[in-house]
């Protein structure tokens, strides 16, 4: 190993990143070269003093957390009653629906903070295109997938024929581990977003649907899988998509 | 709150004021609560929270990355507190880094995230870590000069702490 090579290693020497035959190297140089030895030993020095430096500050924090505390309190508190008039105004939409296309399945008595959540996510994720970690191959996804109690032929099996498996990774919605998978369609203008929970805790209800902001949510539960499907597309689509995976599950 | 320490003393480095420092970490957590169904739960909750902490600071742009604050000190305690001096002489130094070479020290060295995790909190390849770091390292050397820790150096009357 040369000097330049293990002087542009050293950064992953001190955080020990170094695979084994590099470390081998690495060390094999800098103990018959007096230079780089002398260079790795000042940098430990500096690094130390740093360390020290900015270790040797206390670093109180109780006044950040209460102000933290306080705050999550009235937002959790001002989010209840804005979810109240929503709940009002989804439920009185929803009777005109049932009344006058009567195609909306049961609605829950109420929506659950889960169908909030996903509509948010898909909103965050898809529409607004928020960067992220996706997995993109299915063999990676399936391990996803099984955790989740879902083979790897239901992945491509749950979602209607014109729509293809797109990208999958995990999140959490309202304190519950979803598995959200995204299908576009092949001119890639249609996108649903469909997340599964393998670890059935009845907090969906049977299949129903809502509409959160732009995006129109429909959840079933088949066995042990609660699943939600949202969508930025008008009309039924969610409900249909939703229907569609219940019976293809 | 699991790591807020961490970014506090983190964020107390990068900003103009202690204020600052705080308001920045207070908006972290706040945003970390409000975003907590996007954290991953096979990835690292602390890296994530630096992301937040550095995504945050970069966004308020440059009102917050002003020169820390500078009290004047009184001479003689110099020598008294030889430790003492040594952390000033080093915060001075990190103090006048570029914000990017402050940036990977302050992950790498103090708070211990590796070259990979660095380059997932600040989104940008391993190999820009690597020289950010060897640069960072470089420059705090020489702004350190040769002078061994702990031995005091000498009052010029315009000696300063950070706050």
């Amino acid at each position: 190993m040369t000097c330049v090579a293990a002087t542009s290693l050293m950064p992953l020497y001190f955080t020990g990143e170094l695979d084994e035959a590099r470390a081998r190297e690495f060390a094999k140089h800098t103990q018959s070269c007096p230079e780089c030895a002398r260079e790795l030993s000042r940098q430990m020095a500096v690094d130390a003093r740093l360390r020290a430096a900015v270790l040797a500050e206390p670093a109180d924090t109780a006044a950040i957390e209460s102000r933290v505390k306080q705050s999550i309190a009235a937002q959790t508190t001002s989010r209840r009653s804005a979810r109240r008039w929503a709940l009002t105004a989804v439920a009185a939409a929803a009777v005109v629906v049932i009344g006058y296309a009567g195609y909306w399945a049961l609605l829950p008595p109420k929506p659950s903070p889960a169908f909030a959540a996903a509509a948010r996510d898909h909103h965050m994720e898809i529409v607004e295109g928020q960067p992220r970690r996706w997995r993109t191959d299915i063999a990676s996804v399936s391990d996803l997938a099984a955790r989740e109690g879902i083979s790897t032929a239901a992945i491509s099996r749950i979602a209607p024929p014109d729509y293809h498996f797109q990208q999958a990774r995990l999140c959490r919605l309202d304190g519950v581990i979803y598995l959200h998978l995204v299908y576009s369609d092949n001119t890639g203008t249609r996108t649903f977003s469909m997340f599964l929970n393998g670890q059935n805790q009845n907090h969906v209800g049977k299949v129903y649907a809502s509409s959160l902001g732009a995006e129109h949510v429909a959840g079933f539960e088949d066995g042990h899988v609660t699943a939600m499907v949202v969508t930025g597309q008008a009309g039924d689509a969610a409900l249909k998509i939703a229907r569609f995976a219940a019976s293809a599950i | 709150m699991p790591h807020a320490q961490s970014l506090l003393r983190v964020a107390r480095r990068m900003t103009s004021s202690p204020v600052a420092a705080e308001d920045l970490v207070q908006e972290t957590l706040l945003a970390a609560w409000r975003n907590f169904h996007q954290f991953q739960p096979d990835s690292n909750i602390r890296a994530w929270l630096f992301r937040i902490l550095l995504n945050n600071f970069y966004a308020q742009g440059r009102k917050l990355r002003a020169v820390p604050p500078m009290v004047p000190l009184t001479p003689g305690s110099q020598t008294v507190f030889p430790v003492l001096d040594d952390a000033m002489e080093v915060s001075r130094a990190l103090e006048s880094l570029e914000i990017e070479h402050r940036t990977v020290l302050l992950l790498g060295v103090v708070e211990g995230f590796t070259c990979r995790e660095i380059a997932g909190i600040l989104e940008v390849p391993i190999g820009t870590v690597m020289s950010r770091l060897s640069r960072a390292r470089q420059a705090m050397r020489t702004r350190l000069g040769a002078r061994s820790p702990g031995v005091a150096f000498a009052a010029t009357g315009n000696l300063t702490k950070a706050i």
